[in-house]
């Protein structure tokens, strides 16, 4: 290759991963604690650590909720029965107003007390590829712009490194911390390359609608036309009825879903616009065995009950997408593959942060007073360690603040994404005034708040690790809060070793 | 004689602006050609959007490494020109 051509992606590389690295580590942040979602949702939601029931609630127990969706007009009822990832039900509707959603007890059927929190699935997960900004869709659109950035330092990464394979090897954790950081970013990309290439892309291929909207304007006269096509869901393509219809028997209706299957369970069970004259159930079969996530829908009306859809497997193509989606969202049940899916995550955080901190280390000694290299120094330690102490101590909050909590004209889990955004902005500010220090303050303060965070959990619940440990339907609360305090011990010696090394630097890793 | 920064600015803007315009036109291209064929829409629409974010890198990179920026330019505004064209050659579109 000539040298000039790596010159050009060594340039590249360096300004595509300064300018987009804070982003970046946030997005691989919370799509990495986006793999145990529903997990970390059982640890915010106390009342939903359930044992799992040993019978299925029959789909009619839903009815009042469903009559409560009717009253409100919604657009759309839908209930999700319990699986081996969680062992309540859900019910969810969305009105003018807003969305509601319940979690129900799955043996008594009863609505379990709102636990006023968003949860992992309500911030953590939409703040992966939204960032938490809806203004005109800002954060989506810069959530693409990094991951494009993504590929771009995937490619020029691998051209600016000639001894691949050399470096593949190579780790020296006793050299100087520049080369340690060198050593590690190389480490974590090379091993970790198929994963950061193969997520990025199927990330932005799942979004590929909102990026690239141009050739379905160029097909459809409607985009939604494309998005029924293309999920198998036309049976929603109806013209507007007249409210006042009744709504059939659920199981009944249910059963005929299950004679078109020939066998299988339910994973959504939908009603569309219902109590209307159009209204319709729709049955989205358990796909949680396989990655591809080929919807298989039965349709039918609810007013009368007779089957409106049932669309053929999709084909190739259509499938291929629906891979990737699921490759992405890890929508099938496996825990092992699910630890994996983690423990990669991870790594692409620790890729992100060497690289972003290598970056500083090799311009300390001749930029260290330029305003450029101090404004990046002060935002590395809070788009870094800023984040996780961010997101501790929003777990935090939800431990700490009383249910029907209610401040600065804020509910509850309003407050909880007040005190995420606080802490983060704080650690700005502490990474702007006391550069020298901050990493060895913000990793002595993540491990402060991650044993904090299980500490509190034991009092305010009751489940301490032996416990959740010794009950198998408190694993998911048992493994959080074995993250926290593994987390809590990296981070205290990350501290003490940066401590004791001062002025070097490096990178604190934890959960 | 540009400006070192005022170049870096310009290449800034082709390869995000230029590459993304580009690749957005010619996958609406091929969307078209791909119907025309035969394909049914949902496919040809799927395809389009699974293989543009790949064209989209390869042009970013490609402005980036070109020793003069001239020859991506005129490339891009060809792909643009093209699939701004289309319409007029394919009717049966909606």
């Amino acid at each position: 290759m000539e040298p000039d051509f790596r010159r050009a992606m060594g340039w590249l590389h360096t300004w595509a991963g300064v300018l987009l690295g804070s982003v970046l580590f946030a997005i691989f942040w919370m799509g990495t604690l986006s793999v145990f979602d529903i997990e970390i949702d059982q640890w915010m939601k106390p009342a939903t650590r359930l044992p799992p029931a040993a019978q299925t609630l029959a789909l009619e127990r839903f009815r009042p909720s469903l009559n409560e969706a009717i009253a409100a007009r919604a657009a759309f009822w839908n209930v999700e029965p319990p699986n081996d990832r969680q062992s309540v039900a859900s019910v969810h509707y969305r009105t003018k107003t807003g969305f509601v959603s319940h979690d129900i007890d799955p043996v008594s059927g009863r609505t379990l007390p709102d636990a006023g929190t968003l949860g992992a699935s309500g911030f953590i997960f939409p703040f992966h590829y939204s960032l938490h900004l809806r203004i005109m869709n800002l954060g989506t659109w810069l959530v693409g712009l990094a991951s494009m950035a993504m590929l771009v330092l995937c490619v020029s990464g691998v051209i600016i490194h000639r001894k691949i394979f050399a470096e593949f090897f190579t780790f020296r954790p006793s050299k100087k911390p520049r080369r340690l950081l060198l050593d590690l970013h190389n480490l974590s990309g090379v091993l970790g390359l198929p994963f950061h290439i193969m997520l990025t892309f199927s990330g932005l291929v799942i979004l590929g609608a909102t990026f690239f909207p141009a050739s379905i304007n160029a097909l459809y006269p409607n985009p939604r036309g494309y998005f029924y096509e293309a999920n198998g869901l036309s049976f929603l393509n109806v013209k507007p009825g007249q409210p006042g219809a009744p709504v059939v028997s659920l199981d009944e209706t249910f059963a005929r879903a299950q004679a078109v299957w020939g066998n299988g369970s339910p994973e959504t069970v939908l009603v569309a616009t219902p109590g209307t004259t159009t209204g319709r159930i729709a049955f989205f079969r358990d796909r949680t065995q396989q990655v591809v996530m080929d919807r298989d829908v039965v349709a039918f009306s609810s007013t009368t009950g007779e089957l409106v859809s049932h669309p053929p497997a999709p084909r190739a193509i259509i499938r291929t997408q629906r891979f990737l989606s699921g490759l992405h969202l890890i929508h099938f049940h496996h825990w092992v593959l699910r630890w994996l899916y983690f423990m990669l995550g991870l790594g692409s955080c620790l890729l992100i942060a060497s690289g972003f901190l290598f970056w500083q280390a090799s311009r300390r000694t001749k930029q260290a007073n330029t305003f450029g290299f101090r404004l990046v120094e002060g935002l590395s330690a809070g788009s870094i360690t800023g984040i996780m102490l961010a997101t501790l101590a929003f777990f935090i909050s939800n431990r700490l603040l009383p249910p029907g909590a209610h401040a600065f004209g804020m509910g509850r889990a309003a407050l909880e994404i007040g005190c995420f955004y606080l802490v983060w902005v704080g650690a700005f500010l502490h990474g702007w005034l006391r550069p020298r220090r901050v990493w060895i303050e913000q990793s002595a303060a993540i491990s402060a708040f991650s044993a904090l965070a299980a500490m509190l959990n034991w009092i305010t619940t009751g489940d301490h690790p032996l416990h959740s440990l010794a009950n198998r339907y408190l694993w998911p609360v048992a493994g959080m809060d074995m993250l926290l305090l593994v987390g809590s011990a990296l981070a205290f010696l990350t501290a003490r070793k940066l401590a004791r090394k001062q002025p070097g630097k490096a990178v604190g890793k934890t959960v | 004689m540009v400006p070192a920064g005022l170049k870096t600015t310009a290449r800034i803007l082709l390869a995000l602006g230029g590459g993304y315009w580009a690749s957005s036109a010619s996958f609406a291209l091929l969307a078209r050609v791909l119907t025309a064929c035969g394909m049914p829409r949902v496919d040809a629409v799927t395809l389009g959007m699974m293989l543009v974010f790949i064209l989209y890198l390869c042009l970013i990179l490609w402005v980036f490494a070109a020793r003069r920026v001239w020859l991506p330019f005129w490339v891009l505004c060809g792909l643009i020109a093209a699939g701004h064209m289309a319409p007029f050659f394919f009717t049966q579109g909606h």
